[in-house]
């Protein structure tokens, strides 16, 4: 008997659905498989995403999308940024001789801007439009340079020594990213093989580069309240960072669910709390983390698993990118299922019922 | 149907052709239907397959099985099978049944007609952490050809019932009973 018992207890042990349930709740995949949601001009006024495709425009909310850059063998649009104050794109591919580009929409045209010559060996794109080069390889150097500025990067940029041995690990932006001209701070971490690995993080905050505590283990992504920082690890540990001192983490929560690099890492602020919308990976539904507004602390913090709502919608849905609209409004582009626009209820977005959002669209009928 | 009762009655009237202690072992390859979910708390029944019934595609079936005879019409055994239905965003169901079987066969000789039921546990698991061990029955229909005196090939087909029965509180608003269709191919040797 003892057996038999142990036999069931096993199993289902982390599951928030029944199988039957998941199963018959499911949906087919889209073929339209999203990378990013880049940017917008303003309310129902252009918006511009990456798939697999390539790089698309929609011009308002009522027309469909029309594809401007067209992803290529060799020439794949990797990422992209949309300059809101000088209404172009920025956009990188694996294209080996010269791989960034500026387009402009009213000509039409794309045109290569040369990346510097050695010591830079790569660089990434940042959805603000920040360019982040890297030195010689092994060197452990890396520039923050604006993209304006990448034939002076030495001068004009940052420059940012995390030591021999360091490359990239990650680059994270929030996901409550809304616009280039606002949003100017994302985080880096770098990563040195080892057992186990070494990191060294840095947060930017749009003119000055800040140390980071190291010790956080595997980053996920990181999001800015006020000033200070929250950082989700990639095994489900919530932290707070005061902006006054980086490197002295408060350790607030840890789900026990992991999550993946650049994970879904959403804040909504209700006044009181703020709750951080969290789809982990490899689980059948949401969390939100709510952390009490200007004393975070780990007896006051909650996880919540979502479920109902606009989690029955997301849970599964392999969130890549989002963008926010307004405060409690946001797009998510996911590579399941399309584009959603989703309008939380700021109070109850923690609660595990259908009232915990007021609007959601159905898959490719999102506004924006 | 007639020719079902032709055989029938032809059957039933020749002399058996097992004997106490006889043995088969089969070998089964075939598909399943999802057929149907049931949802306890609701009473909510979704019939078919695809999206917003079942959820799942038809999928495959190959199992192995043995029986004995404890008399001329009637043996016992078990049976383990794999069965996998890929469900519509993607992930898969997998079920491993391991289950009693007791067979009765009306007709026998050159044509096998096995009435069976089986009662046992399966292994279920999909998607997202997703898995549990539950219960399992089902009534299984065959009819097997024996070209000579050991080796026969047939078709089963019946019906499975696996009820998700969730010992955690938070998921009891999901507990179902889910059906499936076999529709089996079966190679069989007999001694």
């Amino acid at each position: 008997m003892t057996a038999i018992t142990l036999l069931f207890t096993a199993c289902n042990a982390d599951a928030t659905s029944g199988l039957f349930r998941t199963a018959a709740e499911a949906r087919e995949a889209l073929t339209i498989k999203y990378m990013q949601v880049v940017g917008r001009k303003g309310a129902n006024d252009t918006l511009y995403f990456l798939t697999r495709e390539g790089l698309f425009v929609k011009d308002t909310n009522a027309k469909a999308a029309e594809l401007i850059v067209t992803s290529k063998e060799d020439n794949r649009v990797q990422s992209a940024a949309y300059l809101n104050d000088k209404i172009k794109l920025l956009y990188k591919t694996d294209k080996n001789d010269g791989s960034l580009f500026e387009y402009d929409p009213v000509t039409k045209a794309s045109t290569p801007l040369p990346i510097p010559a050695a010591p830079v060996t790569d660089f990434r794109l940042m959805p603000n439009g920040k360019i982040v080069l890297k030195g010689a390889a092994n060197s452990g150097e890396f520039w923050i340079v604006a993209n304006d500025k990448l034939g002076s990067y030495n001068a004009d940029g940052i420059k940012v020594t995390a030591g021999e041995g360091f490359d990239f690990y990650g680059l994270f932006t929030p996901s409550n990213y809304e616009k280039s001209d606002a949003n100017k701070g994302f985080l880096l971490s770098f990563v040195k093989s080892g057992s186990p690995n070494e990191y060294k993080n840095y947060y930017y905050d749009g003119a000055v580069v800040k140390p980071v505590n190291n010790n956080l283990g595997p980053i996920a992504n990181f999001t800015v309240v006020g000033m200070d920082l929250y950082i989700l690890t990639t095994e489900g540990k919530l932290y707070y960072l005061n902006s006054g001192d980086l490197d002295d983490p408060v350790a607030l929560t840890n789900n026990t669910s992991g999550y993946d690099r650049n994970a879904f890492f959403y804040p909504i602020d209700d006044g009181t709390n703020v709750h951080f919308i969290t789809n982990p990976s490899s689980s059948d539904s949401m969390s939100v983390f709510s952390v009490v507004k200007g004393d975070p602390k780990a007896d006051t913090t909650k996880v919540s698993t979502i479920k109902n709502g606009y989690a029955a919608v997301l849970k599964d849905t392999f969130i890549v990118s989002s963008l926010q609209l307004d405060g409690e409004t946001f797009l998510v582009a996911t590579q399941k299922h399309g584009m959603y626009s989703v309008k939380v209820d700021k109070v109850k977005v923690n609660q595990n019922t259908s009232e915990n959002v007021k609007a959601i669209s159905k898959a490719e009928e999102y506004e924006f | 149907m007639l020719l079902l009762i032709l055989v029938l009655s032809v059957g039933l009237s020749a002399e058996p052709f097992y004997d106490k202690g006889s043995q088969t072992f089969s070998f089964t390859l075939g598909t399943t239907v999802p057929t149907f979910v049931h949802f306890f708390s609701n009473n909510e029944t979704r019939v078919g397959l695809g999206v917003d019934n079942t959820g799942m595609k038809i999928g495959g079936y190959g199992a192995i099985s043995y029986q004995a005879f404890t008399s001329p019409y009637s043996a016992i055994g078990g049976e383990i099978g794999y069965n996998f239905n890929y469900v519509v965003d993607g992930n898969l169901y997998t079920a491993v049944p391991f289950f009693f079987k007791y067979s009765y066969l009306p007709v026998q000789g050159m044509i096998d007609l096995p009435i069976s039921v089986g009662l046992g546990f399966v292994y279920n698991s999909g998607g997202a952490n997703t898995s549990i061990m539950t219960l399992y029955s089902n009534l299984e229909l065959g009819l097997t050809y024996y070209p000579g005196e050991h080796w026969g090939i047939g078709v089963r087909t019946g019906l499975w019932l696996i009820p998700e029965l969730n010992y955690r509180k938070e998921l009891f608003g999901d507990n179902a009973i889910a059906g499936f269709v076999p529709i089996t191919l079966t190679v069989s040797y007999r001694q």
